[in-house]
């Protein structure tokens, strides 16, 4: 595992608009409020909304405009069946979005709900991986995934709950889909509370074990905000919030999975418990920012367009 | 409703969300001012008076000073005559040197408000209520509803904290259902919540009034949770059989008095 010298990175890489204003106060608060044109495009494959949990579309489009993010995969949140509005904000803002539904998979009648949802222009389904369909076959919901041309968004517990040999045998089950692990495969903190912060970080062996699944050519990995993976500093620190040293998950998905099988989400708005939406987006272009353009274009963009396409609703 | 003032928000330059963010949600929520606290682990208060500075008229400023160090008390101060509202204390902070209330009878001297957080058992214990009566002049405003976080509603403990509603220098900011009742799994709309909310508003209220209550968004966290619109729209309909001059009081009027922007 490469560790490095973040804070000596995130310099070195700092936004073309801190360059320009300099580094005091002013400049902060310029660079917080917007940040400047990407050289490529942007795909957010993590993004929720909702009406009764979490915010409407609307929150989430005033940050993206900020963050300089033209488009994304809106995602479903556990436990929201409903997937109506998801579908409303297709149409109201066309050719923004992609649409990754949840359903509860262990109906008998989910695998019919879902190409229901796929011939509305769903292009994934998010599932919990131990879900197992009722009747003759438990994996009834994944193959039918897989026969109506949606990739899987997965989230369990941490990333020791994937490097199981039943979760490798359902994805060897379904060769051709792609099944995206979130979340750095479950290392993932859910963040600040009014009570302070969540403390579960999982062990770089457990990650290591979880990105072994990287030898199965159908797995992707979604990586997000450093805060997803990282202690922040207490008290706070600039330019970077984060104890060092900066937990080297980002450099172990890079080496496991590459830039082709690797895509960035915002997880918006969760991750505003954590370094917000283009914190979230700067940071992790700042750590990457020694590869070369086109695999970030490909992290930032082109992986997550490619496995999550936006269609029209 | 006009004039709601959000008690407890949060913004940042490094962290959650910038200024903007919350400037565009109150927008939707028709929210016209807040009260920016600052963050817990937070000590540099610059990026939040830019905030104030920028956007006249709509924040109060909240800061937070590093607590063990001596200086502490000369520190606020000095942020008090910038325009700071108020200080965020933990309410288990005390001073070193010989005054170990040095920090709290300095946010008194200054003028400023005290918005002030902890577990219940930090509020309710005779500790407390003796700092309390030390400083009787300065608002001292309890967070989180006396300690109401993570989902859970520890009734007992915050009965026992709500009898500091003896002291009239106590108020109580209630915040998003979040932090005191858990969302239902699946999702039952249109209210997520379980049944039946705990009564943690109607305590706060019966103890404090509305003149000694304020709301707050708990935003950013709160982001991640039922978020901006849902903090105000959720406590507000808990909170309708109350009188209008009530609910202008909690969703306003009592914050606007506590922590009054300054130019």
């Amino acid at each position: 595992v490469k560790r490095r010298s973040f804070l000596h990175a995130g310099a070195a890489a700092t936004t073309a608009a801190t360059l320009a204003l300099g580094d005091g106060p002013a400049a902060r608060a310029q660079t917080a409020g917007a940040l400047a044109p990407w050289p490529f495009e942007i795909f957010d494959v993590h993004v929720h909304a909702g009406l009764v949990w979490f915010s409407p579309v609307e929150t989430l489009i005033a940050e993206m405009d900020r963050a300089g993010v033209r488009y994304g995969a809106l995602t479903q949140f556990f436990g929201q069946y409903d997937n109506e509005y998801l579908f409303q904000i297709v149409r109201r803002f066309p050719g923004r979005f992609s649409i990754i539904v949840h359903l509860d998979g262990t109906r008998p009648d989910a695998p019919q709900t879902l190409k229901a949802y796929a011939d509305r222009g769903a292009t994934g389904v998010r599932l919990n991986p131990t879900v197992r369909s009722p009747g003759s076959d438990p994996l009834a919901i994944w193959k039918a995934a897989a026969q109506y041309g949606m990739s899987l968004s997965v989230l369990g517990g941490p990333p020791a709950s994937l490097a199981t040999d039943e979760f490798a045998q359902l994805i060897q089950t379904i060769p051709q889909t792609p099944i995206v692990l979130e979340h750095q495969a479950g290392d993932y903190n859910i963040g600040e509370s009014s009570a302070g912060y969540s403390s579960d970080y999982a062990s770089l062996d457990d990650v290591k074990k979880a990105f072994a699944l990287a030898r199965f050519p159908n797995v992707y990995v979604m990586i997000g905000g450093l805060a997803e993976f990282t202690k922040p500093a207490l008290p706070t620190t600039r330019p970077l919030p984060f104890a060092q040293p900066i937990s080297p998950v980002i450099d172990m998905a890079y080496d496991a999975f590459g830039p082709s099988r690797m895509m960035w989400g915002s997880d918006f708005p969760a991750s505003a418990r954590r370094e917000g939406y283009v914190n979230s987006l700067r940071e992790a272009m700042d750590y990457l920012s020694t590869k070369p353009v086109q695999e970030r274009a490909l992290i930032f963009g082109g992986t997550g367009r490619t496995v999550f396409p936006i269609k029209s609703a | 409703m006009r004039g709601i003032v959000d008690a407890q928000a949060y913004t940042s330059d490094v962290w959650s969300t910038p200024i903007e963010s919350l400037v565009g949600e109150m927008a939707r929520a028709g929210v016209e001012r807040a009260v920016l606290v600052q963050r817990a682990s937070e000590v540099d208060n610059d990026y939040q008076f830019q905030a104030v500075r920028r956007y006249p008229g709509r924040f109060a400023n909240v800061v937070a000073v590093s607590y063990d160090r001596p200086d502490a008390p000369a520190t606020l101060a000095a942020l008090a005559g910038r325009g700071a509202s108020g200080v965020r204390i933990p309410a288990s902070v005390r001073s070193p040197g010989s005054d170990p209330l040095a920090i709290w009878k300095a946010a008194a001297d200054a003028n400023l408000s005290i918005s002030c957080y902890g577990k219940p058992s930090d509020f309710y214990g005779d500790d407390f209520a003796q700092l309390v009566q030390t400083i009787p002049h300065a608002a001292i405003a309890l967070e989180h509803a006396g300690g109401a976080v993570g989902g859970n509603a520890p009734l007992d403990d915050l009965k026992k904290v709500y009898a500091l509603a003896r002291f009239p220098n106590v108020y109580v900011k209630i915040g998003p259902l979040s932090e005191f009742d858990r969302r239902l799994t699946p999702v039952v709309e249109p209210f997520p919540f379980a049944l039946p909310v705990p009564p943690v508003l109607d305590l706060v209220y019966d103890a404090f009034g509305a003149h000694r209550m304020m709301w707050g968004s708990g935003y950013p966290p709160v982001a991640g949770m039922e978020g901006y619109r849902n903090s105000l729209g959720y406590t507000m309909d808990q909170l309708m059989s109350k009188s209008a001059d009530d609910r202008a009081w909690i969703f306003g009027r009592t914050a606007a008095a506590v922590f009054p922007v300054r130019p």
